[in-house]
């Protein structure tokens, strides 16, 4: 009868303990179930997007299939997966493809593979630095079109550079045609990324640095030098026909004006001699020995009055007299006079 | 009775999932999926999507990325047309096109790569040999035969990446065109030389530059000048005109008129630092002669 009583208080135990465990599992199962749920419970941040994709396929209809930003849910994985992706930022890709590894390098060959360069169209070698900056405008092809954009886009653009730079002369690449170049570039690039539909947008191409081979940068020293040097001496030779010029200007304003002074004043004077004439004349008409006379003794007196060494001569009883002139005779050095 | 209603769903629960994942996969965005029946492939799948399949070990499923992938073909030396030795690397972008072709003739995206890489180089030969090297670099445009050359390359490759590998090569592009490492030497040596002639000729220029600028301000300083004096010349020819009208009154008394004009002459010319000589029969020095000079009664 103890025995028969201690079983059933045993069994009756067991029965308890595993009534509690499955009571415990029971809510275990159901807080596991919630957080699962709650788990699809996702944040899209600000300048990036998102795709939901359910079983593999992209979620929602087209045109819906892009999620802003914002709180969103979803089934968890493994039904979900959210593929996030970076749309409003503008991005860049590098390329130094065509530019030197070695800095130190003082051979006199480039070796292939080590040191990057381009052929230009005259068939002379150049290093270049370029840079894209894009921005996604269709996230669904980069996503899941593409394996790798940023590499398609490096070899894009090394494409789109060398067929630029094959074209142009190494002067015109690396001194008189750098905008066009880089302009070039630009257009060649949004036309081929349009055409591989790329789902992007090209912002800009920039060159981030041009430069020749080290091995002749000395000899292309030498040529801009040259050109300084032509400037300069054009500049000089600009400066110097500008001042002859001007004063050539200055020198003919000059002649006119004087020309103009003298027509003024030959009219003038003519001018006051006719009226002194005309009023001479009426007086002169009255008495002509008296008005000459007394004209000539007034000329001769101011006249003679401004005269600095006069002579008179008075004539000899032969009529002929002999006359010894000193012209312009030497100045008399001064002597101090000596004291007494 | 409650408790075994409990084992029994979630026993039932972990067998209908054991099961489903046996029976259920799914094929993601950008992806393609081969399923093979004892081996054989026997379905290609490329629209993403749940689908099912019979359980291992009758089906097995192969996953490989359908993206595009980028390929770099090797920089390596190739001739053109007219002999030229030149180094040219070509990259392209490949999918793959048919998935079960694909499986069975290479398996892995790797050694696509590799028969790929393979077939660029032949091709990459084959064209470039039939243009001369000035249809790759050169400064006239109109000879550059860029998207030729490529449109050929790629004419010529997409054929047979899809026959023999079941892929589709959708673009091709030169990336690199070299020189052998020891044509550079010579290049760098004509570079300088020429570099050597430009620095010459800009000196030479600008020498000569100045000496025509010069030459063109002394011209047009002489032409001004002359121009000028011409016009001053004029000028005064009219002042002589104008003054000539004046002249008509003279003709009243011309005798008057000249004596006038010789003392404005006698005064003008007589002034300071003169030395005049005059006989004392001059008036009115005559005075000095005495009685000769008084006035008669």
């Amino acid at each position: 009868m103890s025995d028969h009583s201690t079983t059933d208080t045993g069994h009756a135990a067991l029965t308890g303990a595993l009534n509690s465990s499955f009571q415990i599992l029971r809510w275990v199962m159901v807080c596991v179930a919630g957080l699962y749920f709650f788990s699809g419970v996702f944040n899209v941040h600000q300048g990036e997007r998102a795709y939901v994709l359910v079983f593999g396929k992209i979620d929602g209809l087209a045109g819906e299939r892009l999620l802003e930003p914002g709180l969103h849910w979803t089934w968890p994985r493994p039904i979900a997966e959210i593929v996030r992706i970076p749309t409003e930022r503008v991005q860049t890709v590098d390329s130094g493809t065509f530019w030197y590894r070695n800095e130190n390098q003082s051979a006199g060959t480039i070796r292939p593979g080590t040191d990057g360069y381009t052929l230009t169209g005259d068939a002379n070698l150049i290093h270049s630095r370029w840079a894209i900056r894009y921005t996604v405008i269709d996230p669904e092809i980069v996503s899941f079109r593409l394996a790798n954009l940023e590499s398609i886009l490096q070899r894009e653009l090394d494409h789109a550079v060398l067929r630029c730079t094959a074209r142009r002369s190494v002067d015109q690449a690396l001194r008189t045609e750098i905008e066009a170049l880089r302009g070039a570039v630009d257009t060649e690039l949004r036309h081929r990324t349009e055409a591989l539909a790329l789902g992007i947008r090209i912002e800009r191409v920039d060159v981030l640095a041009l430069a020749p081979p080290r091995q002749v940068t000395a000899a292309f020293a030498s040529v801009i030098e040259s050109e300084q040097d032509r400037s300069s001496k054009i500049s000089a030779a600009r400066a110097a026909a500008s001042r002859s010029l001007n004063e050539a200007a200055g020198e003919a304003a000059q002649l006119q004006s004087e020309g103009e002074a003298y027509r003024r004043r030959v009219v003038a004077e003519v001018s006051a001699n006719a009226d002194y004439f005309t009023k001479v004349y009426e007086q002169y008409q009255k008495n002509p020995d008296i008005i000459a006379q007394t004209l000539l003794q007034d000329t001769l007196h101011r006249v003679l009055t401004g005269v600095d060494q006069k002579f008179l001569i008075h004539r000899n009883t032969t009529g002929q007299q002999q006359l010894r002139l000193l012209i312009n005779p030497e100045p008399q050095p001064l002597v101090a006079p000596s004291k007494p | 009775m409650k408790r075994n209603t409990l084992l029994l769903a979630a026993g039932g629960l972990v067998a209908a999932l054991f099961i489903l994942l046996q029976v259920l996969f799914t094929v993601r965005e950008g992806e393609a999926v081969v399923v093979t029946t004892f081996g054989k492939p026997v379905r290609a799948i490329t629209d993403a999507g749940l689908y099912t399949r019979a359980p291992w070990p009758v089906q097995r499923i192969y996953r490989f990325d359908n993206r595009v992938h980028t390929l770099e073909g090797a920089f390596e030396e190739t001739l053109t047309r007219d002999g030229k030795n030149i180094l040219v690397a070509v990259y392209a972008g490949w999918r793959i096109q048919a998935p079960i072709q694909f499986l069975e003739r290479i398996g892995t995206i790797e050694q696509a790569e590799r028969n790929l890489d393979a077939l660029l180089r032949s091709q990459k030969n084959a064209v470039l040999g039939q243009f001369p090297f000035s249809a790759l670099v050169n400064t006239n445009t109109a000879e550059v035969k860029f998207e030729q050359i490529e449109q050929q390359m790629l004419t010529a490759v997409q054929p047979e990446a899809a026959n023999r590998y079941g892929v589709t090569v959708q673009f091709l592009g030169i990336r690199k065109i070299g020189l052998p490492e020891s044509i550079t030497e010579k290049v760098f040596a004509r570079m300088k030389a020429e570099r050597e002639e430009i620095a010459e000729r800009y000196r030479s220029e600008g020498e000569g530059e100045a000496i025509k600028i010069r030459a063109a301000a002394d011209s047009q300083r002489n032409q001004l000048l002359a121009q000028a004096e011409a016009d001053a010349k004029r000028i005064r020819a009219e002042g002589d005109a104008k003054a000539a009208e004046s002249y008509q009154v003279f003709e009243k008394n011309p005798e008057l008129a000249m004596f006038l004009r010789k003392l404005e002459v006698l005064e003008g010319t007589l002034k300071k630092k003169s030395t005049v000589v005059l006989s004392t029969e001059t008036e009115p020095f005559d005075l000095l002669q005495g009685d000769k000079a008084l006035p008669k009664k």
